[in-house]
C-alpha cells in the first residue's frame, strides 16, 4: 500500500536529526577523549622528566621548566617535593646504639640513601561539551636522589631512620666525605714491652697512650709528609711502584723472618743485641734471615699513640708511619 | 523528492568527523608514543650507565675486601711474632716453671706464624690480581660489558633490545671537588674540603651512555600525512661513589648476621693449639690477639666530632685493637656531561 505523499514528508529530518545528534556526539566524544590522552601524556611526560632530572642534579626550577616547555607545550607549573628516604633494614647492619657515645666510639657508617624526590602536576581542561563541562587530570613521579645520611661516618650518633638524619641529608657529591677516591686506612695497636731484659719477666708494659701504632701495608690513601702514602704510586699492584707494594714487601720479610722460628725453640743469648732483639739496639740485617731482621719490622711502626690538636695544620701528618722501611731497592723486601 | 534520494545524508558529516577524529588520535597516538619512547630510553640509558660502571666499582670493592682481609692477617701475623719473641725471651707470662712450658707455647705460635703466612701470602697474591687494572683498562673492560650488554639484550643480563648503546664519554670525576684521605698512626683525615689528587686509576670515573632507536610511528601513513621514522634517544651519566663509609674496631662490634651476637673479628689464642686460652689473665700482655676490646668497657675511645673541621678523627686509645676506616663503592646517576652530541657520528642508533 502506498502512503500519501505528504505522509513521508519531513520523515528524513527527524532521522538526520537523531543521527546527525548520534554522530556528533561520538565524533565529539572520541575528539575530547584524545584531546584528554594528549594532555595526560604531558602530565605524564613532563612529571617523569623533571623528577628525573632533578634527582640527577638538574635543580633549576626555571631552567627545567623552561628545558622542558617546548616537549611538553601545555605542561602546567612543576615543582618538586623531598620526602624522606626509605628506611634501612637495621637489621643487616651493626646496630647504630654499638657504636657507644659520641666521645667512645667503637664504629660509625655513613649510607646513601635515596631521598624521594617527588614530582605532582595537575591541570584542567576546560570546554568539553561531551564529558562534562571539565575535567581535572593529574600526574605525578617519584624518582631517588641519591643523598648521605648519618654523614661524616654517623657523627651525630643519629638512628638511621630517625628524622634527625632525614632533616640533614647531604649531597654526596659537595657536601661530605664521600666524595674521596677508594680508601683504606688502619689504625694497628699492639701492647708491647719497653723494658724487657732477656730471660725474666717484663717489668714495664706499654699500654694506654703508650700502645705501639703497626705499620701495616694494608692502605690506600694520600699523605701529606713521610711515604707511605700510595695515591701517586707509579704503578698499580703490588710490584715494583705499584700502590700494594709494600705488602709484597712484607709477605718477603715475614717469610725471611720464619727462619728465625726453627722447630725447636731457639736459646739466644739473654744479652740484647742478638738476632732476635727489635729494638735499635738489635742488628739491621741479619744474613741468616735473607737480610731481614726483627728491628726492620718493628721499625715499620711507632711506639706510643699520638693525638694531635684539631685545627693544627699537621693533623694526622706529625707521626707518619714507615711501612716502607726494608722494602726499597737493595732492601730485603724489595 | 524521491524518498531514495534521502538516503546518506549523514554520509558526509560521519566522513569528514570520522577522519576529523582518526586524524587527531593519530597525532594523540604519536605523541603520546614519542614521548613512551622518549621514557623508555631514558630508561634504557640509566640502567646501562649504572650497569657498566660497576666495573670500577666492583673492581675497587675487591679490593677493600682484599685489603681488609690482608690486614687483619698481618695484624696477626705481628702479634704472634711479637709472641714468639716473647716466649724466646720467657716474657709474657711463661717461664720454665709454668705450664704450659714456653716451648708448648712456642711450638704453638709457631705454628700459627706459619699458617698465618701463608693466608697473608695468598692475600697479597689475590690483591695483586685484583689492583692491577688502569683507568684504561677500566674503561676497555666497560666497552666489554656494555657490548655483552648489548648481545645479551632481554635477557637477566643484557638491556632493552629496541636500543643501540653507546658510551659517549668516560672521564675521570673533576678532581676540583674531590677531597682526600690521610693518616698517621693515631690520626686520620677524609674528605672535608681537603683537595685529593691522585693517580687516574684510583679517580673516580664518570660515564655517558645513550640509548639510541629509530622507531617506525604506529601510524606511519595516514592521508596525506607521511609520519617518518624518528629517533628516540636517552642520555645517562653515572659516576662511581661512596655508597657506605664507616669505621669500626673490628673486634668490638657483633656481627649482625651472627647467631651467637659474636663480634666481627673475636680474640685468638695463638699460644693454644685449639685457639683457647691458656690461663693467663685475659690481658693484652700475654698472648692474645684482641681486635678491639670488650664492647661492654670502653677502652677505646674517640670522638668523631673532634677535628680539624676536615673530617679528622683520633683516638686515644688505652687497649690493643685493629681500628679500619674505608668504603664501599657503588655508582650514582649524574646530569649528562658529554656536551652536544650527533646522531651517527657521536653514536648511533638501532
Amino acid at each position: 500500500m502506498r502512503r500519501p505523499r505528504h505522509a513521508v514528508l519531513g520523515v528524513a529530518l527527524a532521522e538526520t536529526a537523531i543521527v546527525l545528534s548520534f554522530t556528533l556526539l561520538v565524533i565529539f566524544g572520541a575528539m575530547q577523549i584524545a584531546l584528554i590522552g594528549f594532555y595526560q601524556t604531558q602530565l605524564d611526560g613532563s612529571t617523569f622528566m623533571y623528577s628525573h632530572s632533578y634527582a640527577n642534579g638538574s635543580t633549576n626550577n626555571a631552567a627545567l621548566s623552561s628545558a622542558l616547555g617546548p616537549i611538553f607545550p601545555n605542561m602546567p607549573a612543576l615543582t618538586e617535593a623531598a620526602a624522606n628516604p626509605l628506611s634501612t633494614d637495621t637489621t643487616t647492619m651493626p646496630n647504630f646504639t654499638q657504636w657507644g657515645t659520641l666521645t667512645q666510639r667503637f664504629g660509625g657508617a655513613a649510607t646513601i640513601r635515596n631521598q624521594l624526590i617527588q614530582t605532582h602536576a595537575s591541570m584542567t581542561v576546560n570546554g568539553l561539551s561531551v564529558l562534562g563541562s571539565s575535567i581535572t587530570l593529574s600526574a605525578g613521579n617519584v624518582e631517588g636522589a641519591a643523598m648521605v645520611g648519618n654523614h661524616d661516618d654517623d657523627a651525630q650518633g643519629a638512628g638511621y631512620n630517625s628524622q634527625t638524619v632525614y632533616n640533614t641529608l647531604v649531597n654526596p657529591l659537595t657536601q661530605d666525605d664521600q666524595n674521596v677516591p677508594p680508601y683504606y686506612l688502619t689504625f694497628a695497636y699492639m701492647s708491647y714491652c719497653t723494658t724487657f731484659t732477656f730471660g725474666s719477666s717484663c717489668s714495664s708494659w706499654n699500654t694506654g697512650g703508650g700502645l705501639r701504632s703497626l705499620g701495616l701495608a694494608e692502605y690506600l690513601k694520600d699523605d701529606q709528609t713521610g711515604n707511605a702514602g700510595n695515591y701517586t704510586s707509579s704503578a698499580d699492584g703490588i710490584g715494583t711502584g705499584g700502590e700494594f707494594q709494600n705488602m709484597a714487601c712484607h709477605q718477603r720479610i715475614f717469610s725471611d723472618l720464619a727462619a728465625a722460628f726453627p722447630a725447636v725453640m731457639p736459646k739466644p743469648s739473654p744479652a740484647a743485641g742478638s738476632d732476635w732483639d727489635e729494638t735499635s739496639g738489635g742488628p739491621a740485617t741479619v744474613s741468616a734471615f735473607n737480610g731481614a731482621s726483627f728491628r726492620m719490622v718493628y721499625s715499620w711502626d711507632v711506639q706510643g699513640t699520638h693525638g694531635e690538636s684539631p685545627g693544627n695544620k699537621s693533623f694526622a701528618n706529625g707521626f707518619p708511619l714507615n711501612p716502607g722501611y726494608g722494602c726499597s731497592a737493595g732492601g730485603p723486601g724489595a | 523528492m524521491r524518498l531514495h534520494r534521502q538516503r546518506g545524508q549523514t554520509f558526509p558529516i560521519w566522513a569528514f568527523g570520522t577522519l576529523t577524529v582518526l586524524t587527531m588520535l593519530a597525532l594523540a597516538m604519536s605523541y603520546g608514543q614519542m614521548v613512551a619512547w622518549q621514557m623508555r630510553a631514558m630508561n634504557a640509558a640509566d640502567a646501562a650507565a649504572r650497569g657498566m660502571l660497576s666495573v670500577q666499582t666492583t673492581q675497587w670493592n675487591e679490593t677493600e675486601a682484599a685489603l681488609h682481609a690482608a690486614a687483619v692477617e698481618e695484624y696477626r701475623l705481628r702479634v704472634t711474632m711479637n709472641d714468639l719473641l716473647e716466649v724466646i725471651r720467657g716474657n709474657g707470662g711463661c717461664t720454665s716453671s709454668t705450664t704450659p712450658s714456653c716451648a708448648t707455647l712456642y711450638a704453638n705460635l709457631r705454628q700459627n706464624y706459619l699458617d698465618s703466612l701463608t693466608r697473608y701470602t695468598n692475600d697479597v697474591a689475590v690483591l695483586g690480581r685484583i689492583s692491577t687494572p688502569t683507568f684504561t683498562d677500566q674503561v676497555t673492560s666497560i666497552q666489554a660489558a656494555l657490548a655483552q650488554y648489548q648481545a645479551n639484550c632481554g635477557t637477566n643480563s643484557g638491556g632493552d633490545c629496541a636500543f643501540n648503546y653507546t658510551l659517549v664519554a668516560a672521564t675521570p670525576r673533576p678532581t676540583t671537588y674531590l677531597h682526600d684521605v690521610y693518616s698517621d698512626c693515631c690520626n686520620m683525615v677524609v674528605g672535608g674540603n681537603t683537595a685529593g689528587n691522585p693517580k687516574l686509576d684510583l679517580t673516580p670515573m664518570q660515564i655517558e651512555i645513550v640509548a639510541c632507536a629509530k622507531v617506525t610511528p604506529w601510524v606511519p601513513n595516514f592521508w596525506h600525512w607521511n609520519a617518518s621514522t624518528f629517533n628516540a634517544v636517552g642520555r645517562a651519566a653515572a659516576t662511581s661513589i661512596m655508597d657506605t663509609q664507616e669505621f669500626m674496631w673490628v673486634g668490638s662490634l657483633v656481627d649482625p648476621t651472627s647467631t651467637s651476637s659474636a663480634v666481627f673479628q673475636a680474640s685468638e689464642y695463638p699460644e693454644a693449639s685449639n685457639n683457647a686460652t691458656q690461663g693467663f689473665p685475659y690481658n693484652d700482655q700475654y698472648y692474645r690477639i684482641d681486635y678491639g676490646g670488650n664492647p661492654n668497657i670502653t677502652y677505646n675511645t674517640g670522638d668523631p666530632s673532634t677535628s680539624d673541621g676536615s673530617g679528622g678523627f683520633q683516638y686515644a686509645a688505652s687497649y690493643s685493637g685493629l681500628y679500619v676506616a674505608d668504603g664501599w663503592w657503588s655508582t650514582m646517576t649524574i646530569r649528562p656531561f658529554a656536551g652536544n652530541l650527533t646522531a651517527g657520528t657521536s653514536f648511533t642508533c638501532k
